[in-house]
């Protein structure tokens, strides 16, 4: 864990290990149809944590919640050692927290170098710019070979790169990703994940949502099953070993409530 | 060739003032999701403030710096603070109104500021307007065409580099694909959307600033309509390409040229050239796509505005109005329902006192108008009714389905015209006329509705504003319609021996036909029809899914409308015996929807009572200095801005607060707690609407 | 459970292809059901089972293949018109019309599907309903045990009850097919429970053919006869439902490998 550049070269609160955003009894609603009821997790520094769950069981609401992107109900958000419930989307991202949202994640208007250099020039200032998109570049080569073309031309897992060079070269805190294998050919998948197991090394913590529970299992240390809004099981993925595919689809459970 | 450079080339300073509209507006409406209507009033004010100032002695490049760069952000900014930051995720109604009435107001109230219509032609900002500098082969080019092409390029230039070489030049197209997606790269997409206010602004102002010297004087309503040239040009942007509305807005101002010089000269080459915003509405419209489909995260937005669309919308008796809990009123039939007790539905069926008040009000000013009151007034009353129609087809069109229309005044001046000529031609009764007045303004309406109405929202009402302008210049000048200015007669009816010639009897006569027109939407409201039009409202998607021919069953609706707009005109032209052009040109069916939702869109007695005050206010006005001739405007205009907190209308929120105490009132003497109609059964939770309480689902 | 015998395919859909610039959403997918069958349709995120519904239902045009309903090609036929035909449906994402009490819901129903013009009518009941659109409307009422609550706004339900206006809703016009899309999302076992119970009583006492697209697989279990699984735009396996479910390579699909 080094400390990154630019304007968040803040004191690091947290160390390895310990809890890096904490979900506490967090509630969300789109209008007046409720997502989340009260939903508590935490992601440790350095760690990879995977929520899963059926569909419509709110990962996504989860991802969003984080981000800033859907207001919360009630319930607090702590990231970094800081409350951000209620914090704009921005303000959040700048603390550096990523997110790899479900489906498209990158500009299409926009160019491939475009793209990088919005976040850059941002978190890095002006000068910092060409020597990021080069390290963006020489971890992901195919990126540099389609810098000038539009993001929007991208294969879907070139654009999965795309957002991950950013986040691997601004050394982020934390990264949400949502269903990063949405709409991906299994192989494509795979690479993806080789990307993403980068992403974790270099010392960024992972909230991971996945439906493909397989997948996420074998980067994560914890796991955090939702079902119908409410968290039913969150420590490490020893602990549920066997009853996974039960939990996830809801069937009862006698360890359950 | 030559001819055609002949044409061409006096269209391109206007093509460059289209231009810069139309990339002002597809830029407010892709940062900030408002369609800004009120673009033209700010290019108006921009424009007057030039001019004053130019006319104070001030030096030229002065004006043109404080009225381009400091008034036209300046009233961009003002307007986004005040009003669009807070309506963003609004219903297109409540988008659209405020800046209806602002487009309206603002530029009334810049000529009361001002003090008068400054009536010198406006100078070019640079160089000598009328001298010639150089010839294109044998066309000569004058300095306002020099300057206005000049401007247009710096700063089209300047946006492209600021688009592409700048930061916050990117930022703003990231902004423009997915606001939220921006966020998320840790850029405060609020403050670049203001930038793009601040931009677009500046924009609309130069655009006024530029035009200004091509009219002899200012006149507010020249800027509507370069408004709505700039509209055209964004549609051909497809409200999302700034590339495509720039060359839109200049193919658009070299061709209205075009055309206008290869026609031959008369009523058809002076309309089609004003008609031209029309077609290409018409004909580009079909090709805007929705503007959430590319952003990928708009899943984020809450839903829908299906509940504000209900408590704006007319309140049928399938529609029930719920304020805290509690439960106004249920259609009748719910009284025949077996599981449903009588006793239980009293608790629910609340009866209005303020209806009961409301016809209280209405017979005696009847009795009095009847009776002791002064000819003028009664006029004034009779010109309320005629109007009280009018409004009535924007309760039907508007209130019950949603829609919004901004050529009513034109269905009632059709409607006005048809009658007066078969009466004048043919003898027809004006009753009769009356009728196939508003025949033909259903018969038009359904032209009209018939390649719009797919497209519920903003692009239905610019397709009719277009229509409005398009009637203005080609129908309603002709000698067989409208007559122009000049106008035509209208006779008073009279029915074998009986004449309603006089004031009384006519009034009497209005009075009935009131009556039928607010039974007929009455019919509507309660009835099948208004119970699938409540639940377009709710939900046009699951309105299909039940069964319902949605577009039919809009096609009918505006017809209706148009029909009412027209009977409405019919009994106004009767009225007055005589209806010109002026009567019902496209400014006045922006100024009714403003007043009538104002009002309010929820109710007949809202058409009646904004008939009411509607020309009330007119004559009230009559009385002042004529510096204040546009007070009436600017009122209703500055009325819209309370109207996003209220749409409901004025006239609902006064009864809602009445009926709000006396049902305190009684429930306090009862001893109940307020929640007199809490949960019907104990076995139901209650979802409350603000609190978070984790009422669904018991277990876990 | 499956009394289909001889009757014939109500809905045929044959080579269903769905393609959303250059990624194909639905490849090839063929699906029947029986007059009275019931038949549930699941898969992981993005496998195309909305598609599937909305090019059904008439909301997305097929690219290619053929959807039939009762031996009537209904490609390209407008959404309302399918619903007259006889085909209900609700959505995942709940499409209710807000401000109308419960009553209301079925009423406009059940007047939609007669798709007649009514201004006598109107005339004569003041707006209200025939002595035979309100009998019905009662007893569907009675059906889903929402009588009480008839008079009541839908936005003061909660979610469990609203779902069951949807259904309700769909019902009305006697359908002949019912499509629900996910109905127990939002919802807390008890409420799905109730559902379940009320569908299958709604299949007891109308004989309706049901579709369900739906994540839990409890409810599939108890309402269903025949289970697709659609994975990558394509049918992996369709049958019986737990043979369907032991197939090892939907579990590898759909769980992951985990159990």
């Amino acid at each position: 864990m080094t400390a990154t550049a630019g304007d968040r070269a803040t004191v690091e609160a947290v160390g390895e290990g310990q809890p890096l955003l904490e979900l506490r009894d967090v509630g969300a609603s789109y209008g007046p149809y409720e997502a989340l009821f009260g939903v508590s997790l935490t992601v440790r520094a350095g760690r990879a944590l995977a929520l899963v769950g059926a569909n419509g069981a709110g990962k996504s609401t989860v991802a969003r919640v984080v981000s800033g992107l859907v207001p919360t109900t009630r319930g607090t958000i702590r990231f970094d050692g800081r409350d951000i419930t209620g914090r704009p989307a921005y303000e959040i991202a700048r603390m550096g927290l990523s997110q790899l949202t479900e489906g498209r994640s990158v500009f299409a208007s926009l160019t491939v170098e475009e793209n990088l250099t919005l976040s850059f020039r941002r978190a890095l200032g002006r000068r910092g710019v060409p020597d990021a998109l080069a390290r963006a570049y020489a971890a992901f080569p195919r990126l540099g070979e389609r810098r000038t073309q539009s993001a929007g031309t991208l294969s879907g897992g070139e654009q999965r790169m795309l957002a991950l060079a950013r986040v691997l070269v601004l050394k982020q805190r934390l990264l949400v990703v949502d269903e990063l294998s949405f709409g991906l050919a299994p192989v494509v998948v795979d690479e993806v994940y080789t990307a993403l197991e980068r992403v974790l090394a270099s010392g960024t913590s992972l909230l991971l949502i996945e439906q493909h529970v397989d997948r996420a299992l074998v980067l994560a240390d914890d796991v955090a099953v939702l079902s119908k809004g409410r968290v039913v099981y969150d420590g490490p993925v020893a602990g549920v070993e066997g009853r996974l595919g039960d939990l996830v689809l809801g069937r009862p459970d006698p360890g359950e409530g | 060739m030559t001819q055609f450079l002949n044409y061409a080339v006096p269209g391109v300073p206007f093509g460059c003032v289209f231009a810069l509209m139309a990339v002002g507006l597809v830029l407010t409406y892709k940062a900030s999701g408002v369609f800004n209507l009120a673009f033209g009033a700010q290019a108006f004010v921009s424009a007057l403030a030039y001019v004053s100032l130019d006319q104070d002695g001030w030096p030229r490049w002065a004006s043109t710096v404080i009225a381009v760069l400091v008034i036209g952000p300046l009233v961009g900014v003002l307007l986004d603070r005040l009003l669009f930051r807070r309506i963003r995720t609004a219903s297109p109604l409540v988008k659209l109104v405020p800046s209806l009435g602002l487009l309206v107001a603002l530029p009334q109230l810049a000529i009361i500021i001002a003090g008068s219509e400054p009536s010198i032609p406006p100078p070019a900002i640079v160089g000598n307007a009328q001298r010639v500098y150089l010839h294109l082969g044998s066309v000569p080019l004058s300095g306002l065409e020099l300057s206005i092409s000049a401007a247009t390029v710096v700063v089209v230039a300047g946006l492209v580099v600021l688009f592409r070489f700048t930061p916050v030049g990117l930022e703003m197209r990231a902004v423009v694909e997915s606001p939220r997606m921006t966020e998320l790269a840790g850029v405060n997409a609020g403050r670049v959307s203001a930038f793009a206010w601040i931009l677009s602004s500046i924009m609309a102002a130069l655009a006024g600033v530029l035009l200004s010297p091509l009219y002899s004087q200012l006149d507010p309503q020249n800027f509507t309509v370069l408004l709505v040239w700039g509209v055209a040009g964004a549609v051909i942007g497809r409200f999302a390409s700034l590339p495509l509305a720039l060359v839109g807005g200049l193919a658009l101002g070299i061709a209205q040229q075009v055309v206008a010089g290869y026609m031959p000269a008369g009523v058809i080459a002076n309309g089609l050239r004003p008609s031209l915003p029309f077609v290409v509405l018409l004909v580009f419209l079909p090709l805007v796509r929705q503007r959430q489909v590319d952003d990928p995260l708009s899943s984020c937005d809450p839903p829908s505005s299906a509940s504000e669309a209900a408590t704006a919308g007319f309140r049928s008796a399938s529609t029930v109005a719920t304020s805290g809990g509690a439960v106004h009123s249920v259609g009748v039939w719910h009284q025949r329902l077996e599981g449903l007790p009588g006793s239980r539905m009293t608790g629910i069926l609340v009866r209005r006192p303020t209806a009961t008040f409301a016809w209280v009000v209405g017979g005696l000013a009847i009795l009095s108008a009847l009776t002791w009151v002064p000819p003028d007034w009664l006029l004034t009353m009779n010109q309320g009714v005629a109007f009280a129609i009018i409004f009535l087809s924007l309760t039907l069109l508007t209130g019950m389905t949603g829609q919004i229309s901004l050529c009513q005044a034109t269905f009632a001046g059709l409607g006005g015209f048809m009658a007066g000529q078969l009466a004048n031609h043919f003898g027809l009764p004006i009753v009769l006329g009356m009728v196939a007045g508003g025949l033909l303004a259903a018969g038009l309406g359904v032209l009209v509705a018939i390649p719009t109405l797919r497209l519920a929202g903003l692009p239905l009402a610019l397709a009719t504003l277009a229509f409005a302008l398009l009637a203005d210049n080609i129908l309603f000048p002709n000698s067989w319609i409208g007559n122009g200015a000049g106008g035509i007669t209208v006779p008073r009816p009279s029915a074998g021996p009986v004449s309603f010639a006089a004031a009384k009897p006519f009034f009497l006569l209005s009075l009935v036909i009131l009556g039928v027109c607010a039974g007929v939407v009455k019919l509507v409201g309660d009835g099948t029809m208004g119970r699938y039009l409540s639940a377009v409202r709710g939900s046009e998607l699951a309105a299909n899914a039940v069964g319902i021919d949605v577009y039919r069953l809009r096609v009918l609706v505006f017809a209706l409308s148009a029909a009412l707009a027209g009977v409405g005109g019919a009994l106004f032209g009767s009225l007055e015996g005589s209806l010109s052009a002026n009567d019902f040109g496209y400014q006045i069916s922006a100024v009714l929807l403003v007043v009538v939702a104002i009002v309010g869109l929820g109710s007949i007695a809202g058409a009646v009572v904004a008939g009411v005050v509607y020309t009330t206010l007119q004559v009230a006005v009559t009385s002042l200095p004529s510096r204040f001739a546009g007070l009436v405007a600017v009122l209703f205009g500055l009325a819209t801005l309370s109207y996003t907190r209220h749409p409901e209308g004025f006239l609902d929120f006064l009864s809602g607060r009445v009926q709000t105490a006396i049902a305190d009132r009684r429930s306090h003497r009862l001893g109940d707690g307020p929640a007199e109609h809490g949960p019907v059964d104990g076995g139901v939770g209650e979802r409350p609407a603000a609190a978070p309480d984790p009422v669904i689902g018991g277990a876990g | 459970m499956s009394d289909v015998g001889a009757t014939r395919p109500l809905l045929v859909a044959d080579g269903i292809t769905k393609q959303f610039g250059g990624i194909t959403a639905l490849d090839h997918v063929d699906m029947e059901v029986a007059a009275g069958e019931a038949v549930g349709v699941v898969g992981p995120n993005g496998a195309g089972k909305t598609t599937l519904f909305n090019c059904l239902f008439g909301l997305e045009d097929p690219d290619e293949g053929t959807v039939v309903f009762d031996g009537k090609r209904i490609n390209r036929m407008p959404v309302w018109k399918r619903s007259r035909l006889g085909i209900g449906r609700t959505f995942q994402r709940m499409e209710l019309f807000e401000g109308m009490t419960v009553a209301d819901h079925l009423l406009v129903a059940e007047q939609a599907a007669s798709g007649t013009v009514r201004v006598w009518r109107d005339f004569v009941h003041r707006g209200g309903p025939t002595p035979a659109e309100l009998h019905h409307v009662e007893e569907v009422l009675g059906l889903l045990g929402l009588s009480d609550l008839a008079g009541r706004p839908v936005d003061t339900l909660d979610l469990g009850h609203a779902r069951l206006v949807e259904l309700g809703r769909a019902m009305m016009g006697t359908p002949r097919l019912l499509m629900l899309d996910e109905p127990s999302s939002g919802l807390d076992s008890d409420d799905t429970a109730r559902l379940a119970r009320i569908l299958g009583e709604t299949r007891r006492t109308t004989g309706v053919a049901v579709v369900l697209v739906e994540h839990d697989l409890a409810l599939v279990e108890s309402t269903v006869d025949r289970l697709y699984v659609l994975n990558f735009g394509k049918v992996l396996a369709s049958g019986a439902v737990d043979d369907v479910l032991a197939d090892p390579e939907v579990r590898r699909a759909y769980l992951g490998s985990t159990a």
